[in-house]
């Protein structure tokens, strides 16, 4: 296995719900090696977008981290102040988010927003910074970016709009993408191209991506390595291929022959 | 085609910007206003006097009325002379003087000023030679020229509500957002506050803070303590409907995505949640503005406020509290016409652009 980038240690999220506590994200171990992508496979209310978003140490109102560690160049990012997780946030580790119109704010033009991400985190001047966002924007597969990117999120489409999500995603440079069902809501032939692009830009720009989604249609198509979540708990891990020909677990069996695999 | 991609590039301004030119009062209603303003503005070159030019001999005196007709003929505009005489009862009458004549002149050379704060300037718009005396809103007690004084006033009154309105709605924009925001103990503490200060009723507290401010202030200081003051007590109410735009806000996904690309919590908070309470804030400060205006012309009134000679509608006014005074010179009240319009103004302007920014509304007048 190569070196690990970020290792989550027996960690476990809890909300209380009137005064019981329940636990969302059941003690889990999961090691994710760099320049791979990952896919976490699982049903809904499996807890895999709060372990997701743990990584960012997001957590929606009312969650709390019961223990664990989840380290992170060294450091354990829960331990990590507010401050300091700013820091990594968007420049360590990027997020691309399930609906696209939701994510970018609606009073303010797509470039601005991915422009905003490069003023939070490099130094560059106005000018480069404009640049840049072309950049970005054609490295995410959009042809006339510059025209794009002066458009308010609702002029685009879906597939568009998933594709600016990604390059505000990697504007900043990060090692680290979590996506968090980047494809749900867009049709197959733009999901294969999304996924497409995912692919060409791990091996661009050397990164590892972790792609939360419930379809292991998907995760077998881009995965290297597959984790199948359920109730919390992690029921199996490990390489997509051995994960798919010779599923341990009663459940992952129950997802592959689910999804006709 | 080209026509429906225009259509399409409209803005949700412009769209807005539209309907209010639909809304032909409050156009009217904005023209008027930019008018009070720009006579504010140049109020020592519009008035024919200084706001302390005074005259004793004219203590009262009504409305010149420009006449065009001398014996029978149409003339160039002029204004008569007058004389002070006084009935049996004592009481001033200004006998008109057919044989002094005084043209209405063009660029008058008067009273020194600095126009717009920086140009040194003696003309005046119109008046007439001396020894006559202009007086189109009459004169006050001291033969100041009232029309001058309301010009000069208006800079108070209508530069009080703007300012104040600005330092409050910042105030009121941030601790609501920072409040909505954070939630839980800091929104509960800050909203307590704002309730403290929403519960004391409005007019007593300006005047118990206006009691704080020492005495012996200057005018300009007096004129800063009143914006502070009146700002002060108008912020809560806005942070508290900003606060549950906030709540509401704070929950939306690219507020969650804002903060995963490791925004600082002032940025989301400017950025991505007061953007949108921005429709909202706009109205309201329209609405708000008339509040400032009334406010200061109220402490003026009683003499809080602005000091004379210095002049504000309000202060203006202060000599028309007495029904005597009033009964024997209603001119004294043209200042209040000032203060009515602008609050009118104000305030339908206010609506037009809840009309036109509030969607629910929109839906309900197409009903």
């Amino acid at each position: 296995m190569r070196e690990p980038l970020i290792e989550i240690k027996d960690f476990a999220v809890g909300v209380m719900d009137n005064s019981i506590e329940k636990v969302i994200v059941k003690w889990v171990d999961l090691t994710v090696p760099g320049n791979c992508i990952y896919a976490l496979v699982g049903g809904s209310g499996s807890g895999k977008t709060t372990l997701g978003l743990s990584m960012l140490k997001l957590f929606t109102p009312g969650l709390y981290v019961k223990k664990g560690e989840i380290i992170f160049g060294g450091r354990n990012l829960l331990e990590l102040s507010e401050r300091d997780m700013q820091k990594i946030r968007g420049k360590e580790i990027g997020a691309v988010f399930q609906d696209p119109l939701d994510t970018f704010n609606p009073v303010f033009t797509i470039g601005d927003q991915i422009e905003e991400v490069l003023r939070t985190h490099t130094d560059l001047e106005e000018t480069k910074r404009q640049k840049e966002v072309i950049e970005l924007l054609s490295l995410s597969g959009i042809e006339d970016a510059k025209r794009i990117s002066s458009y308010y999120p609702h002029q685009l489409s879906g597939g568009m709009r998933q594709r600016a999500m990604i390059a505000q995603a990697i504007a900043a440079k990060p090692k680290l993408i979590i996506a968090d069902e980047p494809t749900s809501n867009l049709d197959v032939t733009l999901q294969a191209r999304i996924l497409e692009l995912f692919k060409d830009l791990r091996a661009k720009l050397n990164l590892t991506i972790i792609i939360i989604t419930h379809d292991l249609g998907l995760a077998r198509d881009i995965a290297d390595y597959i984790a199948v979540m359920k109730e919390g708990k992690i029921v199996e891990a490990g390489e997509a291929s051995a994960v798919l020909e010779s599923p341990e677990h009663e459940y992952s069996k129950e997802l592959i022959r689910a999804s006709g695999i | 085609m080209s026509r429906n991609q225009e259509i399409k590039h409209q803005s949700e301004l412009q769209i807005a910007l539209n309907g209010f030119k639909r809304n032909k009062i409050a156009v009217g209603c904005l023209i008027l206003l930019s008018v009070l303003y720009l006579s504010a503005i140049f109020a020592d070159f519009i008035s024919p006097y200084s706001y302390d030019n005074e005259d004793r001999n004219y203590s009262y005196c009504p409305p010149t009325l420009l006449s065009i007709k001398h014996d029978g003929k149409f003339v160039y505009p002029y204004i008569s002379g007058r004389e002070l005489t006084f009935n049996d009862y004592r009481q001033r009458i200004y006998k008109i003087d057919q044989t002094k004549r005084y043209p209405i002149k063009f660029m008058v050379k008067g009273d020194k000023y600095k126009l717009l704060g920086f140009i040194k300037c003696r003309y005046h718009l119109f008046g007439v030679d001396a020894p006559g005396r202009i007086y189109l809103f009459g004169a006050d007690s001291r033969g100041r020229d009232i029309f001058s004084r309301t010009m000069y006033g208006g800079r108070v009154s209508l530069s009080i509500g703007l300012i104040g309105v600005l330092i409050s709605f910042g105030l009121g924009l941030l601790v609501g957002g920072i409040s909505g925001y954070y939630g839980g103990r800091i929104d509960n503490f800050i909203m307590r506050l704002c309730e403290m200060f929403m519960m004391i009723p409005g007019f007593y507290l300006l005047l118990a803070l206006r009691a704080a401010v020492p005495d012996n202030f200057n005018s300009v200081q007096v004129y800063f303590a009143i914006i502070l003051i009146l700002s002060f007590i108008g912020w809560a109410s806005l942070a508290r409907i900003i606060r549950g735009m906030a709540l509401t806000l704070r929950e939306r996904e690219y507020v969650l995505a804002a903060k995963g690309f490791g925004l600082s919590d002032f940025n989301i908070i400017v950025r991505h949640v007061l953007p949108h309470t921005l429709s909202y804030s706009i109205f309201a400060v329209m609405l708000s503005i008339p509040g400032y205006i009334l406010g200061e012309s109220a402490l003026s009134l009683i003499g809080l406020g602005i000091q004379d000679p210095f002049a504000s509608w309000g202060n203006l006014l202060s000599d028309a509290m007495s029904i005597i005074k009033i009964k024997f010179a209603p001119w004294i009240l043209f200042p209040a016409i000032f203060i009515f319009l602008t609050v009118i103004c104000f305030n339908v302007i206010g609506e037009a652009l809840r009309d036109c920014l509030d969607p629910m509304m929109k839906q309900e007048r197409k009903r």
